[in-house]
């Protein structure tokens, strides 16, 4: 099969990774802290390394990753029905990879997708037993308040009180952090899998590793105060080019740093101020690190460069004079 | 080239010039801040007594350079200094060679002096105002300098920023840590173009500067210089000098915070 066949393939795999990385951390963010969002999120990583592993396969057979996702359902639902749509999507994986490695004759990359398929049988199967945990949990809870006589009439989601919505300026607020950490995490993921320098590669992953964590923390934060994380991204920088990649890599984190220094005084609760303070703090250290590596490319491009001198001031007479001290 | 300033009148060769140069060179080159946060214009000769500055006018989305320009009239700063002949002997009949402390004190005395007006001039210039806040605390220093930077990028002026604070601000500076984080490196982070102590800046307040040459530059007229002025009995006057003018093109791209 011709290479760029191949190439397109895995970038359709590579959607539907992301897709489910997505959904399934919107399902875990919106459901209350305990083992089933925990087992949720562990799956979700697992989808993050098929990420990881097929940009690699696409950028060794020469090709360009893709950091665009197939749609997402956001629609809010009870627990079960929304594990049930996980356990629908590891179907539409499942399909995938099969047709995929049923048309691809590269041996390297059939063991890769096969190796992918496995972790999404288990996948399924987890959810589906998610699933019937989520059910039985309803049902047990509806028994309950049916003996105790206090039904609300109103449906109980997951057990939990229907929380209000947040203000709207909170909302805004933590969506800003959402969406900028989302971008990122996509922007710094593609920089790390592009990049010819292993040590680039590997703190541009880690930084990546690191937003993801961010993007937790807020959506989880948000969907707390019975708000709605918005997984869409800002414009990205994805080239081939070191410098640029980083340079852009640098900027948003100096701007980020901004946002976040302004809108920490403008938060009333503790907690939430601790939080943001604290990501704004690590991204600090990120721009410090891009910072280094940016300083490094350029150092390695110019010494492969021919440096040409360029035209000196008119000659001084013999008296030495200070000039300009600006570096 | 004619000798303008009388250095073949002085009472010895090149050598000794060389050495006075190279003192004055060394310790301007040590000494000066103003140099380092703004591009130089120059230097363009002693004869050069004004610089224009022209303004614009934003007409609509396109930035119109006016036909009028405003004439900065060069200043002249120096300082003298005094070598006896009695220091000139010792030179050639010793092996401590010319003492040039007075030639280092004098060049110390400009720097401060060249400082001074750029400094000066641009506190007095700057357009944009903002809060210190409270450089005893950590964080403090960072908010109020963020703070600014976005109230400085919101009206259209651009980075990467400088800031200038005197030697006081700055120990209050790099005072704050805790648990190995500096604040002066947080600082540092905002400023790209770099952070700069001044004695000539006050010591309540600070500046931030977008220095591209767009926005200030300083214009150099002749570059520091030793001239003879001659002998007074058996002392032998130098006076070393330059000729400079700040030009503030736009005044927003100073901020003063207070």
């Amino acid at each position: 099969m011709d290479k760029n066949k191949i190439i397109a393939l895995l970038r359709k795999d590579m959607m539907g990774e992301q897709q489910a990385i997505v959904q399934y951390l919107n399902h875990a963010y919106n459901m209350p802290e305990g083992t089933v969002p925990a087992e949720i999120e562990a799956i979700a990583r697992e989808e993050m390394y098929h990420l990881d592993w097929l940009a690699d396969m696409i950028v060794e057979l020469g090709g360009d990753p893709t950091m665009e996702r197939d749609p997402v359902d956001f629609g809010a639902a009870p627990a079960e029905q929304q594990l049930l749509k996980d356990v629908d999507l590891e179907q539409v994986a499942i399909d995938q990879y099969r047709a995929h490695i049923a048309m691809i004759d590269d041996e390297t990359v059939r063991r890769l997708l096969a190796r992918i398929l496995q972790d999404e049988f288990v996948h399924q199967e987890q959810f589906r037993d998610l699933a019937a945990e989520a059910a039985a949990e309803a049902a047990a809870e509806a028994a309950a308040e049916a003996a105790a006589g206090g039904a609300s009439g109103a449906e109980a989601e997951d057990g939990d009180e229907p929380a209000g919505k947040p203000p709207e300026r909170l909302q805004a607020l933590l969506n800003k952090g959402v969406r900028h950490e989302y971008s990122v995490v996509l922007q710094y993921l593609y920089h790390s899998f592009v990049a010819e320098d292993c040590e680039a590669s590997e703190e541009l992953q880690n930084a990546a590793i690191n937003e993801m964590q961010h993007l937790g923390w807020l959506a989880e934060h948000l969907a707390e105060e019975g708000g709605e994380p918005d997984f869409t991204h800002e414009e990205l920088v994805l080239t081939r080019d070191a410098i640029t990649n980083l340079e852009a890599d640098v900027a948003i984190e100096n701007q980020v740093t901004q946002m976040y220094t302004v809108q920490i005084p403008e938060v009333d609760e503790e907690g939430l101020k601790k939080l943001l303070t604290r990501i704004r703090d690590h991204e600090i250290y990120h721009e410090a690190v891009f910072s280094d590596l940016l300083a490094e490319a350029r150092a390695t491009t110019a010494s492969q460069k021919d440096e040409t001198d360029e035209p000196s001031a008119p000659t001084r007479p013999s008296i030495p004079s200070v000039g300009s001290l600006k570096d | 080239m004619s000798d303008y300033f009388m250095r073949e009148a002085a009472p010895f060769g090149d050598g000794v010039w060389a050495q006075i140069d190279e003192m004055v060179v060394s310790v301007a080159k040590k000494n000066l801040v103003g140099r380092r946060i703004l591009s130089l214009v120059g230097p363009l000769g002693w004869g050069v007594e004004q610089a224009p500055m022209f303004g614009f006018t934003d007409e609509g989305g396109a930035d119109v350079v006016t036909g009028e320009a405003k004439y900065l009239r060069l200043a002249e700063v120096g300082a003298e200094f005094i070598i006896t002949a009695k220091q000139l002997l010792m030179a050639e009949q010793t092996p401590f060679g010319l003492d040039l402390g007075a030639v280092a004190t004098a060049v110390s005395r400009l720097a401060r002096e060249e400082d001074g007006l750029l400094v000066g001039g641009l506190l007095d210039k700057a357009e944009t105002k903002a809060a210190l806040g409270d450089w005893d605390a950590l964080g403090g220093p960072f908010e109020a300098v963020a703070t600014a930077i976005a109230q400085m990028r919101q009206a259209g002026v651009d980075g990467p920023f400088a800031l200038v604070l005197s030697p006081a601000m700055f120990a209050r500076l790099a005072s704050l840590m805790s648990h190995g984080r500096r604040e002066l490196d947080m600082v540092s982070k905002l400023v790209e173009a770099g952070l700069f102590q001044s004695r000539s800046m006050p010591d309540d307040q600070v500046l931030l500067l977008s220095p591209q040459p767009w926005n200030m530059d300083l214009v150099v007229g002749q570059d520091i210089v030793t001239s003879y002025l001659g002998n007074e009995g058996l002392d032998h006057r130098f006076r070393v000098f330059e000729t400079l003018v700040l030009r503030v093109k736009r005044p927003e791209a100073a901020c003063v915070l207070k």
